[in-house]
């Protein structure tokens, strides 16, 4: 579906200038960066921030960026570079958790489901189904919510929202290595089903894990954000980019960064991390395909 | 085929009756009494609480609770807010038309972006348009409905103050005016997505044997691109259709918040924050219900597409 | 008329298409097709020879425009005054159809899943060229032209069998009428008897319309028997190009005789099955000396100095071999050799070793309309084999015959039947100990069909292997990986490496090493050269020979290609929609089918292989 027509000077000179976009080794290093100065926040938060994201000077409030306040003041007075760096913690590390936990337990279900097949594949595949149809940030909402639960609780939820997508991933590349004769071939040479667990099908499958590890931390950082973003499950007053930009939105007039700078810090950080969990994925998909 | 279709309402059927069974223990399960809501600051006087719990009927075993609740569900009583008293049927009925409009407005902007922009971009892969529409559409992917709303408000509503940030406006062109950003934010995610498994589905098709046969036998380009790429592609399409407009369903009850909504999703989050469990109640079955419906008609709909579905078994 | 004078006449305007230097390059710089000529007149038949690789298929691709993304086509093509290499496309749409026409591989992939039959061939009509009315009718011509019933118009392509679509697709490509059909491997996809009467079908059609042909084939039998002229690619270039009837006696490059030769014969056995040593190079890596320099036994410095053209020998023949008038008498004589019969090597008196009876096996269809089928894949097998012996099992698609490899190993179960193998049952793997499980898989062991899926593409050969001589106990007595590995004729450095950096003939071989690291006493081969290239098929059937008759161990060949039958089994079991029709002797049943059956499987072969009539 390539029509070749004769392309104009002008045109091929934009095309050129199109095709130099990188798209490979600087916009992973872009990536990493970013998500390495958000972890970095993670780990430091208080320490790194200019000013104590706790100190607060009610005579101040609301201001906008000025003052030795480079994103300018919330309604506490409040320094809001110092909250969002803060903030990088609880947007970080119940996603992990969320993360790990459904790469764990999805991941095992999958490939056990797709392993042994049977009654067990059937009941985890039901499983799958009937998570997917569930409408995650609003039974996220109303679970949470209607329980009065906290941040962990939320981590919780959101692990057992995401299997689906875990399981599904797994359990289908899993079946499409399980179709390849190698593995048949593994088997009849007399290995344990552990053996050709582990040692054959594991490492085939190993990108692929990574990258749904990836898109379900990016899935579990928006729900968090979500609910925070609603007063769910994180404390009043702590610093959390989605409480931010909730609170924030009444004084867009005066200082638009207070939920502007969070919105667009989540909006970068996850899709930082989907570009690097994309690449992972085409490369899985190509190394299926050099075969 | 009444078979078939006979075979699928009962099954329906039966999902939203365990589904109710779910909804129903969840929400009786929640700490906090619908009794001490009630009262709120009150005094709580013995007759007061024994006349509240007989409405309510919080001291009836919880199997009886479950079919009070059920066969006045089945005459269309969900029961009443606790907040406001109302019955939860018209509370719902009067915020539904809202979210409704909400939601057509945001995947009629979906269907119309999405799904030629990703065509477009797998014919072309590596071209231009493939690798900006694409780029666009890992970050509009990554971006939270709510986060975007914030974005458009602070750019359109504040910087250029061409379009009013909340409040649903009034007469068709008023509703329409005010309701552009909150669709538009609930679309980009949604459109993303639909981008990307356009996209795949595009080249997965182009790449087939019958297109390039097609094209050496001299097969128009337009009957290429309606009755090889479009009815081809459509079948993936169409499922994770569903999917997507699951999401969105959470997308949309944020995007409410945001701009200030009347719809059915502020109600949601109001009733959660004050525990108005019949509501919650009431929202989540129509929730189970709407996407009951969405799946029925993904299923049937690649059952119109697809002539391999009707006549032979999916593997 | 001198040949020289004739080739002129041929350039001449009688010609419907020409392709002169054609080259072709991926988008970083490999070639993969280099300076191919060719010259086609109205109403010739031409057949394109080559094993994968040589770009035969890349060749008529780019003919008609349509290369694959990536691909760039430099060079001369006109056909019938038009230049296709760089006509635009809208100037492309136009001839293709009407003036040229392709038919691919796969009837599988062909047609489009959501379109019926009689829309296939209404939308290949030109424009305008048929009345309204007249649809219904115009339909049933074309498709009783290529021998399908009208009310096939109302299916869907998964409704038809593999025949049937190509069928239809052959309809398709001739609905505009055009001049120039270009089949590329029309039949490789289909079962043997399909295979003939599709080839039967071409040949008709093609002499009834008197259009121009080319057949592109990695099968010399096949291009001989339709074809008017031949010429065969090796790496990328053209090695040799002349008539048909000339080719068949006589070679002109030693790389023909080598393919010749390496083709199995179905009339008898051949006590040394002859091999083409190596593996095709890329075309980049040979693109200053003969391509097939490495791979020949008649390799000199001159081959080496540049990369040769080719030459006119003989009667309209050119070669690109620079030392065919030296070598042609030996080349001739080499010919010759194929010929050589012998009998297969006495096996001696032997136990029974393997007891299959009244297997039975089918699998559900459930359809999401309508209730759920069961469809039999196995009704009621039964058949014996004695320690050593191989055993032919020989069958079309869906004829039973994995399904009864897959049984043996355990892969799946029957629904009653027994296999008895020595004291083992294995009727039912499920109800086996965890030790007679792990006995009967050391006793049976595998080769699979597709070597490039039968191995672990994260894995190094070594590990694969090393991995199961753990479990066979042998490294305790000293067998090393190295051993494994020259057993099955590989230099021991490969144990270091991924599969991926092996041809598809050394994964086959690894592939047996491995089964044979456990001294199995049966050998199931499922279609083990089917995936290969006739140069490395030849090799692996003479490993396995050999093998064989070094372990004196039984072999089950499960195989769809009676001469590759002919070449390892002693006995032969036909199968037939999961159902035994013949069994004997190889001789006997090649030679004498009784089964109707069988016959036409034979009479198939002989058409396919131009060795009929």
């Amino acid at each position: 579906m390539t029509p070749e027509v004769p392309r104009s000077a002008i045109g091929r000179g934009f095309r050129r200038y199109i095709a130099k976009i990188p798209r490979g080794a600087l916009v992973n290093t872009l990536c990493i960066a970013v998500i390495g100065a958000v972890v970095i926040c993670a780990i430091l938060g208080e320490v790194i921030a200019p000013y104590d994201p706790r100190a607060q000077d009610p005579l101040r409030g609301v201001s906008p960026p000025g003052d030795g306040h480079l994103l300018g003041t919330d309604v506490l007075g409040r320094d809001v570079l110092s909250l969002l760096i803060a903030g990088a913690r609880s947007a970080v590390v119940g996603p992990v958790v969320v993360a790990l936990g459904c790469g764990l337990i999805g991941g095992l279900l999958g490939l056990l489901g797709a392993y042994y097949g049977g009654t067990l594949d059937a009941a985890v595949n039901r499983l799958a189904d009937l998570i997917y149809a569930l409408p995650s940030i609003i039974v996220a909402i109303v679970v949470v919510g209607v329980m009065d639960g906290g941040y962990w609780s939320v981590a919780a939820v959101l692990t057992f929202l995401s299997l689906a997508y875990q399981i599904r991933i797994i359990r289908s590349v899993t079946m499409a290595q399980m179709s390849l004769p190698y593995v048949e071939a593994a088997k009849t040479s007399g290995l344990s089903d552990t053996r050709t667990i582990l040692a054959h099908i594991l490492p085939n499958i190993v990108p692929t894990v990574l990258a749904t590890l990836l898109l379900d931390f990016v899935t579990a950082m928006i729900g968090y954000a979500a609910l925070a973003f609603l007063g769910i499950g994180i404390p009043p007053g702590a610093p959390n980019w989605g409480a931010m930009i909730a609170t924030g939105q009444t004084y867009i007039f005066i200082n638009p960064w207070l939920s502007v700078a969070p919105a667009i810090l989540l909006i970068l950080t996850a899709t930082c991390v989907t570009l690097l969990g994309d690449q992972l994925h085409e490369a899985a998909g190509r190394k299926a395909a050099i075969r | 085929m009444v078979v078939f279709l006979a075979k699928r309402l009962a099954s329906l059927i039966a999902v939203l009756f365990i589904v109710s069974i779910l909804i129903f223990s969840l929400l009786a399960l929640s700490p906090g009494s619908i009794v001490s809501t009630l009262i709120g600051t009150r005094p709580a006087t013995p007759e007061l609480i024994a006349a509240l719990e007989e409405r309510y009927r919080v001291n009836d075993p919880y199997p009886v609770q479950y079919w009070h609740w059920l066969t006045n569900a089945f005459q269309g009583d969900l029961g009443h807010s606790v907040r406001t008293g109302e019955p939860v049927v018209s509370v719902i009925a009067s915020r539904l038309p809202l979210t409704l409009q909400l939601g057509a407005y945001a995947l009629i902007l979906v269907v119309a972006v999405g799904i030629p922009l990703g065509m477009l971009a797998g014919m072309r892969r590596g071209r231009p348009v493939d690798r900006i529409t694409s780029t666009v559409a890992i970050v509009a992917m990554s971006a939270p409905a709510f986060a975007v709303a914030i974005l458009l408000i602070w750019v359109f509503g504040v910087w250029l103050e061409w379009l009013p940030v909340y409040g649903a406006g009034d007469g068709f062109f008023g509703r329409v005016y005010h309701l552009t950003l909150p669709a538009v934010s609930l679309a980009v995610a949604m459109a993303a997505v639909l981008h990307r498994q356009t996209r795949a589905a595009t080249m997965h098709v182009m790449d087939q044997d019958y297109v390039t046969f097609a094209r050496s036998r001299g097969v128009s380009r337009m009957r290429i691109l309606i009755r090889y790429a479009l009815r081809n592609t459509s079948l993936p399409i169409v499922t994770s259709a569903g999917v997507i407009l699951i999401v969105a369903l959470s997308g949309a009850v944020l995007v409410e918040r945001v701009f200030a909504l009347q719809g059915v999703g502020t109600l949601m989050i109001e009733s959660v924050d004050y525990n108005d469990l019949p509501v919650v109640q009431g929202l989540a079955m129509l929730l189970a219900l709407l996407i009951i419906i969405i799946n029925q008609l993904v299923d049937l709909l690649a059952l119109v597409i697809d002539p391999r579905t009707r006549m032979r078994g999916r593997s | 008329m001198t040949g020289l004078q004739e080739r002129e006449d041929l350039t001449t305007a009688e010609n419907l298409l020409s392709v002169s230097g054609l080259t072709i390059r991926t988008g970083d710089g490999r070639t993969l097709v280099r300076e191919v000529s060719l010259e086609l007149r109205r109403g010739e038949t031409l057949g394109i020879v080559g094993e994968s690789g040589s770009g035969k298929s890349l060749t008529a691709r780019a003919i008609t425009g349509l290369l694959p993304r990536g691909l760039e086509a430099s060079g001369g093509a006109v056909l019938d005054s038009i230049s296709t290499l760089d006509a635009p496309e809208s100037r492309l749409r136009k001839i293709r159809g009407r003036k040229v026409a392709l038919l691919m591989q796969d009837p599988f992939t062909m047609l489009n899943p959501l379109q019926t039959a009689g829309t296939h061939i209404i939308e290949s009509l030109p424009k305008g060229a048929i009345k309204r009315g007249a649809v219904g009718a115009e339909i049933e011509r074309r498709l009783s032209e290529v021998g399908l019933a009208a009310d096939v118009a109302e299916r869907y392509p998964f409704q038809l069998s593999g025949g049937m679509r190509q069928r239809l697709a052959t309809a398709c490509a001739l609905a505009g009428d055009p001049e120039l059909l270009i089949a590329d491997e029309p039949t490789t996809a289909l079962d043997v008897t399909t295979q003939s009467e599709v080839l039967n079908l071409l040949r008709e059609i093609q002499a009834e319309r008197h259009m121009a042909l080319i057949l592109i084939t990695h099968d010399l039998g096949v291009a001989f028997s339709v074809c008017d002229r031949i010429q065969v690619m090796y790496a990328g270039s053209t090695v040799e190009e002349g008539p048909a009837q000339a080719l068949v006696k006589t070679a002109g490059h030693p790389y023909t005789v080598g393919l010749k030769r390496a083709e199995p014969p179905f009339r008898h056995y051949a006590p040394e099955l002859s091999t083409i040593p190596g593996r095709v190079p890329s075309a980049d890596s040979v693109w200053k000396q003969c391509a097939f320099a490495a791979r020949c036994s008649w390799v000199s410095d001159q081959c080496l100095e540049e990369r040769p053209s080719l030459q006119p020998v003989g009667d309209m023949r050119r070669t690109a071999c620079v030392r065919i008038d030296e070598i042609d008498e030996e080349l001739q004589a080499e010919m010759g050799i194929i010929a050589q019969e012998g009998k297969l090597p006495d096996i001696g008196a032997a136990q029974p070793l393997l007891e299959i009876s009244d297997l039975e096996k089918s699998y559900r269809v459930s359809p999401l309309l309508g209730r759920t089928r069961t469809v039999p894949a196995l009704k009621g097998v039964s058949f014996g084999l004695r320690t050593g012996e191989a055993l032919g099992l020989v069958g079309e698609t869906g004829s039973g015959k994995s399904t009864i490899a897959r049984l043996l190993l355990g892969l799946t179960s029957a629904e009653s039947g027994r296999i008895i193998l020595g004291d083992l049952d294995l009727s039912s793997y499920k109800s086996l100990s965890g030790r007679e499980r792990r006995e009967a898989r050391r006793r049976i062991q595998m080769v699979f069909q597709d070597p490039y899926s039968s191995l672990n593409p994260a894995r190094t050969i070594g590990g694969t292997l090393s991995e199961v001589l753990q479990i066979s106990g042998r490294r305790k007595i000293g067998t090393s990986v190295a051993d494994l590995l020259t057993q099955v004729g590989l230099p021991a450095d490969y144990a270091s490496r991924l599969p991926s950096g092996l041809s598809g003939g050394e994964r086959q071989r690894v592939a047996i090493a491995r089964a044979l690291t456990l001294e199995p006493d049966l050998l199931i081969c499922d279609e083990p050269v089917a995936a290969l290239d006739v140069s490395a098929q030849a090799q692996v059937l003479e490993l396995l020979r050999d093998l064989r008759a070094r372990h004196q161990m039984a072999m089950l060949f499960i195989t769809h290609d009676l001469a590759v039958v002919r070449q390892v089994a002693e006995r032969l079991i036909v199968l037939r929609h999961g159902e035994v029709v013949e069994s004997g002797s190889v001789e006997q049943v090649l030679e004498a089918p009784q089964h109707l059956y069988t016959k036409k499987l034979v009479q198939a072969v002989q058409q396919t292989r131009g060795e009929g009539d």
